[in-house]
């Protein structure tokens, strides 16, 4: 589904990602950990599009298209969602409104018949449950006045509504205490699904006991040094990433 | 060749005598003139444009229409309210620079009184021809308790509009006064507001295109208790300007003045924004507020901004800011990266930016006409009136789930 290939990404003119190789699968929950300063945001951003952020070498290829050649809102369209680490309030602008002219935005860009009203509300309403997301809040400007907890399950209610093909969620346990981020994480599990790919991107492990991944990728310093199954991530935990940074220290 | 140059000899009028003095004396602004530093009136002032003759103008049902800067009053009564129209200006302020121009060559001027609450608004268009100059007079006189809704609205391409809008509040009187400048010409517009006690006066004023457009809006708040709500919008693209200059006198005791100014600037276009607040000496426990933000869409787009507070008493609450920035680049990713297109999602961000003095329009018709005005300049405005247009509610539901409890 997402092929990375060799990818090179530059920020302000510093070499960011070295020579990132990835392979997703339908139905692959994969996670991404790493140290600060890894490039773990950086591939993050560079799948969604943002501006700043310059491929120098590699592509990214998406159910056989070429991403890097998509606008930012055309890989929405095509099955690409982020979760934002730090999601953004948008005063004035009503969440459901926002919804539903970020879905509608998407299905006119798929030629898909826009919906009614009533059918967003419908649609709203049984997804909100996944992440216990009251009304109230859907009503509200966007992310306004959001404590952490509820910005992150806004950012997963916002995936249930635009059931995304590829979902990246970065850093989504950052600010969350133990109980949102089991809303979160069970949230995030009712959208797993064979014709899903999930890319989580996470500094702990912690996130990783509750969205239990299929593969684990270690990112240090702009290149994945190491895979593994679930296990990598409670052994990263135990010896830190000093250890694998020395390993690819010695080795390179 | 100047526009001075169409000012009579002389008048028997003192009013316009008075006017034609001052200005031979004084002579219009010009870039050396303070109050219009950034605002340039070269292009005006340098052409003789004679005042617009009379036309035959049919009348319209319920609005009144200005043709040329003269009155057309229309064939329905307005219940609560009497129109006039007046050739001699009797009573009337002499004003300075374009507003004693306006004295000097108005012909008719409309006179509106109003009685108690008028149920329905009043509806003031004015149109001015492209070679001729149009000097719209009006003057509003609410007595005690009154309670009126004006809606002016500046449409076309003139050569020059110079308008001056004379407003009189009684005690306890309430006038709620929109202006739309979606004039593509010159526009030259004074309002002059004089308040009583415990009196409110309320203006929403929206301000496009330009070349240039001047607002000067002057309220004294003369007696106890009174308040004005001043906003104004300007949202200006290509190389059109605009320019609001709002000065509030408080010269009573626990008198109240907010002023909010937004504007939106792209391309090369400029907004001015002055805003003046005087707590005059004796004027105690009075409340000024001014506060002024700017969105620049593009580089090379300006705004001149100055809130200002004068004050000359001890016991005063009073704020003023101003901001200018760019749209929150953040923020557009992240609309973007739900779909959204880049245009879409500047024009949700500058809508939002401008909403919060859109929905201080208490008239829910006059809120939707003034939110369309705005939309109708913001390319795909369209989206933003979609969203809008349709409540999203779970009352529905909540029903539903009631039934099936």
């Amino acid at each position: 589904m997402l092929s990375i290939q060799n990818l090179h990404v530059e920020v302000g003119g510093k070499p960011i990602l070295k020579g990132l190789t990835l392979e997703l699968n339908a139905g692959e929950v994969h996670a991404i950990m790493g140290p600060n300063g890894a490039g773990k945001s950086t591939l993050s951003y560079v799948l969604a599009g943002r501006d700043g952020y310059e491929v120098t070498d590699g592509s990214i290829t998406f159910l056989g298209r070429d991403l890097l050649a998509m606008d930012v809102s055309e890989r929405a369209a095509a099955g690409v969602f982020l979760g934002f680490q730090y999601p953004v309030a948008i005063p004035g602008v009503s969440n459901l409104h926002f919804v539903r002219a970020a879905l509608n935005a998407q299905r006119k860009a798929r030629g898909e018949a826009e919906l009614s009203a009533a059918e967003l509300m419908k649609l709203a309403r049984e997804k909100g449950k996944l992440v216990e997301l009251p009304a109230d809040l859907m009503k509200r400007a966007v992310n306004d006045g959001f404590s952490g907890g509820e910005k992150k399950r806004n950012e997963i209610f916002q995936m249930a509504m635009f059931e995304p093909t590829l979902a990246v969620l970065d850093e989504t346990d950052s600010g969350l205490d133990i109980d949102a981020l089991r809303v979160v994480a069970a949230g995030v599990n009712a959208l797993r699904s064979p014709e899903r790919a999930m890319l989580v991107i996470t500094h702990y492990q912690r996130l990783l006991d509750h969205i239990v991944p299929d593969y684990v990728h270690v990112l240090v310093d702009g290149r994945i040094v190491e895979s593994g199954d679930k296990s990598l991530a409670l052994r990263l935990e135990d010896e830190g990433y000093e250890k694998i940074r020395a390993n690819v220290g010695a080795a390179s | 060749m100047s526009l001075l140059d169409t000012l009579p000899e002389q008048s028997d009028d003192e009013l316009r005598a008075q006017a034609i003095a001052a200005l031979r004396e004084v002579g219009l602004p010009n870039k050396k003139t303070e109050a219009w530093r950034f605002t340039s009136v070269k292009a005006i002032v340098e052409r003789a444009l004679p005042p617009a003759p009379t036309s035959l103008t049919p009348p319209h049902a319920e609005v009144v229409r200005f043709v040329g800067g003269h009155p057309v009053l229309p064939t329905t009564a307005h219940p609560g309210l009497t129109l006039s129209r007046v050739a001699q200006p009797t009573g009337f302020e002499v004003g300075e620079a374009f507003a004693a121009l306006n004295t000097a060559l108005f012909s008719d001027a409309l006179v509106v009184q109003a009685k108690g609450v008028a149920e329905r608004p009043l509806f003031v268009d004015h149109e001015a021809g492209a070679e001729t100059a149009a000097y719209a007079r009006l003057r509003v006189v609410l007595e005690a308790n009154a309670e009126l809704v004006l809606v002016e609205r500046y449409r076309g391409r003139s050569a020059l509009s110079d308008s001056v809008v004379e407003v009189v509040l009684g005690e306890n009187a309430k006038l709620v006064h929109l202006r739309t400048h979606e004039d593509e010409g010159a526009l030259v517009g004074t309002v002059s507001v004089r308040q009583a006690r415990h009196s409110r006066y309320v203006s929403h004023a929206l301000s496009f295109f330009g070349a240039p457009t001047r607002l000067d809006l002057r309220v004294r708040l003369e007696g106890e208790g009174a308040e004005c709500s001043l906003d104004g919008i300007a949202l200006v693209e290509g190389q059109t300007h605009s320019d609001h200059h709002v000065r509030v006198d408080h010269v009573a005791p626990r008198t109240t003045s907010h002023m909010r100014h937004r504007a939106v600037v792209s391309d090369r276009a400029t907004s001015v924004f002055d805003g003046q607040a005087h707590v005059l000496p004796g004027a105690a426990g009075c409340e000024a507020h001014q506060h002024s933000r700017n969105l620049l869409l593009s580089e090379q787009a300006t705004v001149h901004t100055k809130p200002h507070l004068e004050i000359h008493v001890d016991e005063v609450v009073a704020s003023h800011g101003a901001t200018v920035g760019a749209l929150d680049a953040d923020a557009l990713f992240y609309l973007r990266a739900r779909g959204i297109s880049k245009r879409d999602a500047q024009t949700l961000l500058t809508y939002a930016f401008l909403q919060e003095l859109v929905d201080a329009i208490a008239h829910p018709a006059l809120r939707t006409a003034m939110r369309d005005a705005l939309l109708s300049q913001l390319p795909g405005g369209e989206l933003v009136r979609s969203l809008e247009d349709e409540a999203l509610d779970f009352v529905e539901d909540h029903a539903s789930e009631e039934e099936g409890a």
